[in-house]
């Protein structure tokens, strides 16, 4: 029985990090695991210190390596998931709203581009006038013609985001104005609608 | 009946054919966010798990700046406590701003110094 694709590859399709060079042709492998029952059963290994074993040594070293494969994808698997909760976390969303993997990935390139951009203009903006300012000016801009949904604050700063809910709750409006008052800002900014 | 193209079967779009395009959307959207991450070089292939790593801190990077409005003194160090905790970007972007500085004096001389920020 032969595997079309030797190496373990996950769902989506990428295999770049197993990494493990040391077990040599997987697709042997699986295979002479999955012939384990049958074929080593008979076979008589004169190598192996017992040779009357039913399973030869072979067989079981065939079948760790199977399972720290497993253990291995398993944390692999692990350690990418806990990295997408990570920049889920940092993500300005609604925390009603849960993110799918795809999502995550295309709303974190979204407020990259977003940051730079405010950025830029900041930085263009900051040699005549002082800095702090005028960020926050430039995001009033980008709420008004950017077509963002409403304005949450992150990392102390007044930041739009778009998302499935359209109307921020009243608690968490009341919250935003708390603090966009302490930063100077005036009532339009954290006005929640203007969905597109 | 079997449609003649693909892998399409009776039931239109077959499970693996979904799954295929699913991951394909994945895969599509970590190359988008990995041309967005300033890496050195700027074509290096990142991994997914790097990606997502990257793309946090460059956006706690991104927002410590913004914050301070200043890139010279590494905003990143200031925000978080902890001394271990170097931020990358911030380093890069000094680096970057003493080598304009660099060359910006080798071009016009000690003059105009200021304007090349």
């Amino acid at each position: 029985m032969r595997e079309e694709d030797p190496s373990p590859m996950d769902s989506a399709g990428n295999s770049e990090e197993e990494t493990d060079r040391q077990l040599p042709r997987r697709g042997s492998r699986k295979r002479r695991a999955a012939r384990r029952s049958t074929e080593d059963e008979e076979e008589v290994d004169t190598q192996s210190p017992n040779p009357g074993r039913r399973k030869t040594e072979r067989a079981v070293m065939a079948e760790a390596g199977r399972v720290m494969a497993n253990i291995r994808e398993r944390q692999r698997t692990q350690s990418l998931n806990e990295a997408f909760t990570s920049l889920r976390k940092i993500i300005p969303t609604l925390p009603s709203d849960k993110l799918s993997k795809i999502q995550t990935l295309k709303l974190a390139a979204r407020y990259i581009d977003f940051l730079c951009q405010v950025l830029q203009s900041d930085e263009m903006d900051a040699r005549s006038s002082s800095c702090s300012y005028v960020a926050h000016e430039k995001l009033s801009y980008a709420f008004q013609f950017g077509g963002w949904g409403s304005v949450v604050l992150v990392h102390n700063i007044p930041l739009m985001f778009q998302t499935a809910d359209p109307a921020l709750s009243p608690a968490e409006a009341e919250e935003t104005a708390t603090v966009l008052v302490s930063c100077g800002e005036s009532g339009p900014l954290i006005c929640p609608s203007a969905q597109t | 009946m079997d449609l003649s193209f693909g892998s399409e079967g009776r039931a239109g779009i077959t499970g693996n054919t979904q799954e295929r395009h699913r991951a394909h959307n994945v895969n599509t959207a970590f190359n988008e966010l990995r041309t967005l991450i300033p890496t050195k070089p700027m074509d290096r292939k990142l991994s997914k798990i790097e990606t997502l790593r990257l793309a946090s801190s460059y956006i706690t990077h991104l927002a410590n700046v913004l914050g301070d409005g200043d890139r010279r003194d590494q905003p990143c160090l200031r925000t978080s406590k902890q001394d271990r905790n170097i931020c990358t970007f911030c380093l890069s972007s000094q680096r970057k701003e003493a080598k304009d500085k660099q060359d910006c004096m080798k071009l016009h001389g000690h003059r105009v110094r200021q304007s090349c920020r």
